[in-house]
Formats: C-alpha cells, structure tokens, sequence
C-alpha cells in the first residue's frame, strides 16, 4: 500500500522542470521499480510522482560516429535485445541479462538504475568501466558530466531539478568488456558484489567493482598489474592485496561480509578476463 | 494389492491455474473494516504510554484497540503466556500494539503513523544458549503465574518454559566403554514458511456473542476452540471458516492472528474486519520456523557401533510458548535419528528468545535434529576411518529394535534399510562429467520422522449418498496444496469400489458442519482423515448391505458389496444396484425400503500417552516413516557457488494414494528444504530487529536453481496397519534430511565441515579458505 | 486525490476514477474483482500478481492504476477462454504443475507471454520468462516439465 500522493504524467520537459521547482519533494517515476518499493516503506510520499514514461526523447539506443548514446528512459529489455549493445558493449548486455527478471526489465530503465546510485547496481560499474559520459538535462540546456563526477556517493547523483538524459558510450576506445556479479541464488537477486572490466583501445585496462565501496571502486594500481603479459597466480595475490589494503565494505551488510567480499572482487575480475579471452581456466595457462 | 483409482488431474486443478479458486483475500464483505496493526519497533521493551489523540483525529476511523483494551483474554494453548495485544511490555518485533479500524485502508494507515508509543527499551535476548545465561534478561518475569494446560517442566526464573528430558539404558557406562567420544555443536537458524499466501482472517460479531470468522488456517476447530478458550465462550458459539490455503507448512496450523482478529472485531459487532498480513509482517509478525542448536556427544566403538549418546537441543523458541512445546518433545526423542542408542540421554529445552514465537513448520524439529544426526554420522565414520554407509547400516533400527520412547519396532514401520541402499546404489552409479574450477560432492542421509499430535487427536468424514446413487464426501483436512482432497476422494472411489465421477468431495471447511478435525498437521491426513472414510465406507457398505437384504428379502450376511451392486453370494444373479437403495429402495407403488445411506467414520490414533516426565519414553509416536535422501552438488572453487545436480529420496510410504501428487510433495519438500540449508536464515540485529523480513534479502529457491536438477523419487510400499490401503503420510519428509546431505556433499566435495546452517556460498568459500590464502 | 483514467482490461473499455496511490495490482482486485491476479509480497519479488500491460509481462503491485490510463492490460481472468490458455492449463494438469495454487496465475502469465514471443523457446529462453517467479510448493519440478510440453 502506497501513502497519498499526486501523480502527473508530464508531456514536455518544461512541464518537468515546473514540477520540480514546485516542491523539492516531488520525484520522478520512469519505470517504478525502484521507486516504489521504496515508497512502499518510505516514511512519507513525495507531494507529486512525475512520471516521464511519455517523453520520447530521452528513450532509445543510438549509435553516433564512435559512440552509442543510451536514452535514459530505455528499458532494460531493450538494452538487453539490442544488438548493437550485444555487439559492441559487451558487459551492458550482461549487466542487462543479469538485471532482476523478465517483468523488472520491461519496465526498469537504464536512467532510473543510474539515479538511484546503488553500490551494486548492474549498471554502475559497467558503465564505469566503459568511461560513460552522462548528459543531463535542465532548464538552462544540456550538460555533459564524466559518470564518476555524476554519481559521487551512495545514492547521490548531480541533479538540480535536471533529468538524466543519456548516457554515452565511446566504443572505439572500449573494444572488449564484460560484467560479472554474484549472487546469493539464481533468479531474481541483487548482486551481493559485481565488476566490470573494459579493455581498452590502447591496450589498458579499466577495471570497476561494485558494493565494496561507496560508489563503484576502481584502483589504477589493478588496472596496471593486468597489463602485465601473462596472469600468473602472484598477479592475483598482489590484486587481492591491493584490494585487502584499499578497500572496507560495510561490514552490517545482510548480503556478504566484508571478508567475502574483497576475495570475490578477484575471483569476478577473473570472470571478466575470461570473457574477454585473456585468461584460460587455469590461470597459469 | 488394491488399486487406486487416478484423476487425471487433481480436482482444484482448473479453479487454481485460472485464477478462479478463492483465497482469503479474495473475499470481501460490504461495510468491511480493514484492520491494520502498528507493531512494536523494538524486540524487548516495556510500553510507557500510547497516545492515540492525533490517530483519533483522522477521519474514517471507526476504532482503535490497544492493550489497555485487553481485559482478560488470554492465548492459553498450553501455556497461557500470550495476549492479543501487548499490555505492558513487548517481547518482539513486530507485535502488535495497536490496531486501527477503517473503512478506508488509506486512512487506517494515515492513521497508523500517528500513533504514538513511548518504549523503555530492555535488553534483548535472541537466541536459546545466550537466553538460558544467568544473567540472561527474564523474557517473561513469573513464568509460575501462567495457567496451563499442561507441565511444560518450565524452570523458574528462567527463559526456559518447557524442558523434556529423556533417559534410555545407562549414559555413563557406555561412555567408559567407548573407543572414542565425538562431541559437536550443530546450528540451525530460525527460518520463515513463506508461504506464497501471507495469513489472513476475516470476523464478525453478533449482538448475542457468537462470531463467524473466515481464516487462511489449516486448523479451522483448533482455531475455535483457541478463541473460544480467550472469551471463555462455549465452542459453538464461534464458527471458523476456511477454504484454499496458499500454501500452509505448519505456519498455519497453529493459531497465529487469529485471536488478534477475533479480539479487535468484538469491539465493532456486525461489522467484518478483515486482517491480512502484508509480506513483511509475514516475516515478522506471525509465526516463524525452526531456530534449533543441537551439542552431540557420542560414544562410539572403534568398529563402528554407537553406543551411546548425549543431546542437548536449545530451541530459540520466540516470545511465546505454546506453539514450541510439542517441538521440543519431538526434537528430543526423534534426535536419536533412524538408530538404536542403547543408551541415549536427551535433555531439550524451549526457550523464550526476542523473536517472533515460533511454531510448526514443515518436518517439525526432525529437520534440526537431523542435520545434527547425519552430519554426526558422516563425521564419526570419517573420525573412525569406516565407511559412512556401513555405519549407518550397522546401526540402524531394525524389526526388533526399541527406540528411543521405548517402542519395538515393527516390519510394518517400514523397510529402512531398503529405502538407503537403493539411494546408496544410485549415487554410486551417477557419473559427473566434470568442468574446470568446479568440484563435486555427493551427500546422503536417513531419515526418520514421526507425527506428533494431540492424543485425542481425532479425524473424522461423512459419507452421503444421494437419489441418484452419487454420493458426497467430506473429509477433514485443509488443502493448501497437498492434494488431501483429491486424494480422499481417490480413497474413498477405492473402498466404495464406484467410479470417481459418481463421488464429490467439499473442499472447504466450516466447523458449524464439516466432521471435525483436530488440525492439518503431521502428514497425517492421508493417514487418519483417509481412515476416517475408510470407517465412513465400511459403515455405508454395511447400510447398503441392510437395504439391499430388506429388498432382496435374504440375510444380510449372505450378501456381498461389488461397488455397483450388491450381490447374494448364493446366487449371483440375485442383486440389486447400488444406486437403487442408497437413498432406500423406491418401489412403483412409492413404498420406501431402507433408509437413506449417510454415515459419519472417525479415527483417533489408540493408545497415545504422555512421555514419563522422567524417562521421557512412551507411546508418543503414532507411526513411523522411514527413508534416505542425497543430493549431488557442484562447487565453484573460486566463489563457493553451488549448484544442485541431483537430488533423491527413497521413502517407504506404505501405499502410493496418488504418484504423481506424491511425486510433488517429496519434490516440493526437498526444495523447500534446500532454501534452509543454503540461503534462508531470519537475520536480526544486536537490538534485535528484524533485518530480512522481505524478499529482497530472505531468499527462497527460484526456478533458475532447480532448471536443471534431475530428480527421483522412489516408493516403498510396506502397508502400515492403521492407514487407508497401507497408505502412510509423506508431506513433510522431503525436507527432513535434505540439510545434512547437503552438508556432507559439501565435506565430501571439499573436505570440509561446517556444522552451522545456511551452507550459503559465502561460508563455503570462506571454509574452503580458512587460512585467507587461497589462491584464487 | 483521483482523476479519471481511461484503461482497456480484458478487453473491455474502462473509465475509472481512482486514488492516484492506488497500485494496478489494487485496481484489479479491489475495484474489478479481478482476484485471480494475487499479491505476494507486494514488492515485485514474487511475480504473482503477473500481468499483461500492452502484451508484455509486468508486476501490477508496482505499477500505478494511473500508469495504464491510455493502456491495455490483461489479467488471468482476461486470457481463460483463449485456446492458449487451455493449452498451458492441460499442460499444468499433465505434469500436476499446481499444488496451494496461489503462485499458479502469475506464472501462467508468464508463460502465456513466452509462448507469444516464440513458438519453440529455448531453455534460456524458459529460464528467462520463468526466473522472477517464485513457487513454494512444487519445487518447479513440474513446473519446468509442463512448459517443456509446451514447446
């Protein structure tokens, strides 16, 4: 059962940003998902949900020269059966695979996963691996952030009575990703710790992981140990290190303890090289 | 060997995939409030002062009942340590504290958020071994003020309200003798039935003290003799009625919130208040499962005889007792497993912990104790050096053997040994094809579970034929899935020897006219509802035999019943159809012979007693079960993943009623079972509160565990004396073994032994790398 | 607060005017009387309040009456004359794919609209329509095995 409140199916971005100068309380629905089952626990309700469904220019996968621009309000089914994105971005179609269930993905969008900045959401450290840019939208026009500088703590986002708008990809610069999680059964779970993996254009590696920090975590020092030549057991004891060293999750976490969670980082990373075929199944071989 | 007549379908089996049967919820009077409860937020505290001002103010609000309300209505079960609603103090999180009146739900629950409640926080206690410390807080104060219904051995100034002991043979002495002594500490989490279908009730009162209530209950007489016994009514002044339960488990056979609907309704007459828990409150606020800590010690001979052994069982048993007395009793002297221990000494306790109380789940303490007993048993063959099979099968009870309440066992209990070496013969043949990072483990265990119930627990059908020679049964037992109905009308088609089509079974229940039936617990409808028709059948053959001698004017012990018709054994071309005298014979001339065929059968299991309070023994078990399980298992080195490859069970169910309903609940209690020994554990934090109370972090089996599992279910049929055919039950026993097989795949896969339960993946890796060096 | 909102069930045309809080799962059961469609947990997480919403599987317990203003939505109760239909329940009846029941609608649902997008679905494809759907019953033993006759 929700607690009252008003709804607005809005047509237009201006009657959007009406809306949230307004009150500061009023939220946005896209999908719900979320959203909602936080309200169905939530203390108060917002004075009016603006539910963004309708506005099409903030939906779809387009690609542009050497990026794909993702619209916000794209669902996750729909990332899920594009073929550009299985083709090109290898680790969103998993992340997308990966996402809730069936019924979750035809209503949940790639925005709303976004926005609500969970330390394991799946598109978090995926779309931190692969160096997403993100345009927001507001009454003075469109801005451009850097992911990282956007989603800057547990379920903060740089938004000012603005709206996500999309989100871009450059995949030139990110031939070959992937993203693996874990979790505490099949089917619908979250991901009790999750990582992302893009091997770049140059030869680098950027490697994110998620639920061990409070926003996605990278380390330049495990993206320059994978640049070694050939992963033996001691490159993975010395990532391990680094991770015992630089990272704590939460320790009152239900779903993993920190311990756990710190040997899981390697083991998904492994995951990861091995979908992009830089590591066989023995790992000195 | 009788055969069973088959539906080709279960009989609620259309009504249910089209959405059509009723559930509670589904119902809905006109004018109905709806009741919506504001709980404790705290696991221990006492209540300083309720302001409802602000609450009263909203608008729609017909009433709101606190426990300043409470005069003397008391949930006496067996202990009447129980209210409604908290007064004074509360003991859980997630009790309730207030409830709210509405018409209007959302006004209910503005009103809800207003309410407010003042605590003294107390400290918390939250599991057995912690709550029976010295300085332990006392949960309740003066346990010897609660009245009774029976000695429950509780200890004073103690959390311990009820304490079974059991002496068998002489302890001390086979520890002397023994070779060697193994002592483990086995845990079992508290868990939740999660029955898809949270529970719900709907009451009214009338202006002359009687109330009609519709429940998701699995014990509709049980309810009303528990609401009853609150306002001291005579027990047909209360009518419970039930229908389809989605699902029970046992968490519906105890009265749950029930009295709490009954309470709040009286204060409304003529109005239906209707209380249905949401999910959470599911979780939190009805009755949870299990929460069992078990320290083994066994006295062993170095080949391989058990000759001895110590069990102290702590059950955190929540804020109440009355629904974990028979737990306790159960756990205690089934803890022996399916084995002979001459000399076997049980002390189990009940002990109230800051959780919501607990109460009967699925298995009902034979799963607890058998993850201590057949973990115990894989561990003392490995510590021995022996063959973990031998030593079962050495030990095992026999035709012969004395248990431990002291029972001879008998042929007829069923064939033990047959049912563990025909899953031993298949484990061994299954070939695993191997993948890398991935180990493999077969786990296996033998079970033995009895049902435990009320000594006058008695079952009941009735039997009416109509003009037309079909006839209408009604049996008691509630559906919530097993298939009981189905089953009795297979039952009842076979000892009336008619075609299925001419028999209709009521599925719903209304204790003003249904034949009465203790509750739907135990697995033991199939066994004592089916003999209730099988005593509803004979009684019927033998009216029909009566008319059918009036009308064919010969004696009626020169008769014989062939289904159809009855025939005159001297001359078989002397009968007359059935269908011709069952509602008495009509002749052309409109003369009656015989009377309408309507019979009432009962049966109460014979010669149950109490254990001795001293030795514990007795004739509490009606019946045994006996079976093995296993599972097959792949382990990912590198994350401690599991995944279920197979999965088996032998059980010897005396007589199959149905295959392949029988099939579904030997599955469905295996995976159920499955949930406990890898993921499901209520986590609470240091004050107590509930933290998984949803399933976000509460996690039951999904589809994409079981897709591919390969399962078998193998039937022994010895017939058990007292049941239909020889049938036995067999609902709960899936789950009974299931935690132990899986614990020792996972020591067979890996070498290790985890002795607490959930065997989530995290703990697996993490017990795989002990030393935190793993290379991983 | 409500407005009015304009919405297709089952094929027949609606105007309706409801609580804006209110949730399509409350629509269904509580203004129509649709209680085939059933609330689990109320939070997306069990599927048995599985619906269609433009053809394509949702949860009504977290989608909004207002969310379908304009939309078409069919609920079990909207699907049981369909031939389809009766396929899937012979299926269920084959395999006894039902015990409580309560479950049974919302993966009905599902499978309705898995058989929608492919004639033949893969095991992936089963595992995909199938895995948000909790049942605490069977085991999905008979479940999967009832699908599979399906295809």
């Amino acid at each position: 059962m929700f607690k009252p409140f008003e709804y607005k199916r809005v047509k237009n971005l201006k009657e959007v940003f009406e809306l949230l100068k307004e009150d500061e309380e009023n939220q946005i629905i896209a999908g719900g998902t979320d959203l909602l089952v936080k309200l169905r626990e939530a203390k108060r309700s917002p004075k009016t949900l603006i539910d963004i469904k309708d506005l099409d220019e903030l939906k779809g996968i387009k690609k542009e020269g050497n990026k794909i621009k993702i619209g916000a309000l794209t669902t996750i089914t729909e990332i899920k059966n594009s073929e550009l994105i299985k083709e090109e971005l290898f680790a969103l179609y998993q992340a997308a695979s990966e996402f809730g269930c069936y019924e979750i993905r035809n209503r949940a969008t790639i925005g709303g996963n976004i926005v609500h900045a969970s330390p394991g959401a799946e598109f978090g450290v995926s779309i931190f691996a692969l160096d997403a840019q993100v345009e927001v939208v507001g009454q003075d026009g469109i801005k451009q952030y850097p992911i990282d500088e956007f989603w800057y703590d547990v379920g903060r986002v740089k938004l000012e009575n603005e709206l996500l708008k999309s989100i871009i990809i450059n995949t030139e610069t990110n031939p070959k990703s992937s993203y693996n999680r874990l979790s505490r059964v099949e089917g619908m779970d979250l991901a009790v710790v999750n990582a992302a993996l893009s091997k770049k254009s140059d030869g680098t590696y950027s490697s994110y992981f998620g639920t061990v920090a409070r926003t996605p975590y990278n380390n330049k020092e495990i993206d320059q140990l994978l640049n070694e030549e050939n992963y033996t057991n001691k490159t993975f004891k010395q990532i391990q290190k680094i991770i015992n060293e630089n990272v704590s999750p939460r320790a009152s976490s239900l779903r993993a303890s920190p311990e756990y969670k710190k040997k899981m980082v390697v083991s998904l990373l492994k995951r990861c090289l091995r979908d992009i075929g830089e590591l066989g199944d023995d790992i000195d071989g | 060997m009788v055969d069973i007549p088959q539906e080709e379908k279960r009989i609620d089996l259309d009504k249910k995939v089209s959405g059509e049967a009723e559930f509670l919820d589904d119902l809905s009077f006109p004018g109905m409030l709806h009741a919506l409860v504001l709980r404790s937020s705290h696991a221990h505290a006492e209540i300083v002062n309720i302001n409802l001002e602000k609450a009263l103010e909203v608008e729609g609000i017909e009433k709101i009942i606190t426990g300043q309300d409470i005069t003397d209505e008391i949930i006496n079960i067996d202990i009447g340590d129980h209210r409604p609603i908290a007064v004074d103090k509360v003991r859980f999180h997630g009790e309730p504290v207030a409830v709210v009146l509405s018409e209007n739900k959302w006004q209910a629950k503005e009103a809800l958020d207003l309410i407010e409640v003042e605590y003294k926080p107390l400290e918390a206690v939250l599991r057995a071994k912690d709550a029976v410390k010295e300085d332990a807080p006392l949960i309740h104060e003066k346990q010897e003020d609660y009245e009774r219904h029976m000695d429950t051995n509780y200890h004073k100034n103690s959390n311990i309200f009820r304490h079974y002991k059991l002496r068998k043979g002489n302890l001390e002495e086979a520890f002397k003798k023994a070779d060697k002594i193994i002592e483990n500490t086995y845990d079992y989490p508290q868990r939740s039935h999660t029955q898809m279908e949270t529970h719900g009730a709907i009451a009214k009162w009338y202006s002359d003290e009687e109330m009609v209530m519709y429940a998701s209950t699995q014990s509709p007489f049980f309810v009303r003799t528990a609401i009853a016994d609150m306002f001291k009514l005579d027990a047909p002044k209360i009518t419970v009625k039930s229908g389809y339960l989605g699902g029970g488990f046992g968490g519906k056979s105890d009265v749950a919130i029930e009295p709490l609907t009954a309470f709040v309704a009286k204060f409304v007459p003529n109005k239906y208040v209707k209380l249905r828990l949401s999910r959470e409150e599911a979780f939190n606020a009805s009755l949870i499962a299990r929460g069992g800590e078990v320290d083994l010690k066994t006295a062993v001979t170095k080949d391989g005889k058990i000759i001895g052994e110590k069990v102290n069982i702590y059950f955190s048993s929540g804020a109440y007792g009355s629904t974990s007395v028979h737990i306790v009793t159960a756990g205690g002297h089934n803890s022996s497993g399916p084995y002979e221990i001459d000399n076997f000494e049980v002390d189990s306790y009940g002990v109230y912990t800051n959780t919501p109380p607990v109460g009967a789940f699925r298995g009902y303490s034979h799963p607890e104790v058998h993850w201590a007993k057949e973990r115990q048993m894989h561990i003392i063959a490995k510590e021995l050096g022996i063959d973990e099979h031998e030593l079962r099968l050495k030990n095992m009870l026999r035709p012969g053997s004395i248990n431990a309440l002291g029972q001879e066992i008998e042929e007829s209990d069923g064939d033990l040994v047959g049912c563990y070496e025909k899953i031993k013969n298949r484990l061994d043949e299954i070939e695993i094809d191997k993948k890398p990072n991935k180990v493999y483990g077969k786990g296996i265990a033998a079970i033995m579970k009895s049902p435990v119930m009320a000594t006058n627990s008695a079952a009941s059908a009735t039997l009416r034929f109509n003009e037309d020679g079909t006839c209408d049964l009604s049996a008691s037992g509630s559906e919530m899935g097993q298939g009981t109905k189905t089953a009795m009308k297979q039952i009842a088609a076979a000892a009336l020897k008619l075609p299925l089509e001419k028999i209709k079974i009521k599925e719903d229940i209304s204790t003003d006219n249904s034949p009465y039936g203790w509750q739907t617990i135990g697995s033991t409808t199939t066994w004592k509802a089916g003999r209730a028709v099988i005593d509803a059948v004979e009684k019927a053959i033998d009216k029909l035999k009566e008319n059918a001698a009036l009308v064919l004017n010969v004696n009626k012990e020169d008769l014989e019943y062939q289904g159809e018709k009855v025939v005159y054994k001297k001359d078989e071309n002397k009968y007359i159809e059935t269908d011709k005298i069952c509602f008495g014979h009509l002749a052309e001339n409109g003369l009656v012979t015989g009377e309408p065929v309507q019979t009432y059968g009962t049966y109460v299991p014979k010669d149950l007693t109490y254990t001795d309070p001293e030795t514990g023994q007795g004739n509490a078990a009606a019946e045994y079960t006996y079976g093995a399980q296993c599972v097959v298992v792949e382990i990912d080195t590198e994350t401690g993943e599991l995944k279920l490859l197979n999965m088996m069970m032998a059980i010897d169910a005396g007589k199959v009623i149905s295959p392949q309903m029988a099939r579904g609940q030997i599955v469905g209690g295996m995976v159920q079972e499955m949930g406990g020994a890898l993921n499901e554990e209520l986590r609470y934090g240091k004050e107590g509160k509930m933290r998984n109370n949803s399933f976000t972090d509460y996690k039951i089996p999904t589809p994409l565990d079981l897709y591919d599992t390969e399962f078998d279910v193998y039937f022994f049929e010895t017939p058990e004396p007292i049941g239909p055919f020889g049938a036995r039950g067999i609902a709960e026993h899936g789950t009974v073994g299931i935690t132990p097989a899986f614990g020792n795949a996972i020591s067979n896969a890996l070498g290790i032994e985890i002795f607490d339960l959930p065997l989530t993946r995290e703990k697996i890796y993490l017990n795989m790398d002990k030393e935190g060096d793993l290379d991983v | 607060m409500a407005k009015k909102i304009n919405t297709t069930i089952n094929n027949k045309d609606y105007e309706l005017e409801v609580p804006y809080q209110m949730s399509l799962l409350e629509l269904l059961r509580e203004e129509l009387n649709l209680t085939g469609v059933k609330e689990g947990c109320g939070n997306g997480e069990c599927g048995a309040c599985t619906v269609l919403l433009n053809n394509e599987p949702v949860r009504s317990c977290i989608v909004l009456a207002h969310e379908v203003d304009g939309k078409e939505v069919i609920t079990i109760e909207g699907l049981k004359n369909t031939g389809e239909f009766k396929k899937i329940k012979d299926a269920f009846a084959a395999e006894d794919a039902v015990q409580c029941g309560f479950c049974t609608p919302g993966f009905v649902m599902a499978i309705k609209s898995l058989l929608d997008r492919t004639k033949n679905p893969t095991d992936e494809q089963i595992k995909e329509a199938l895995g948000g759907h909790l049942c605490r019953c069977t085991g999905y033993e008979a479940i999967h095995k009832a699908v599979k006759r399906l295809v």
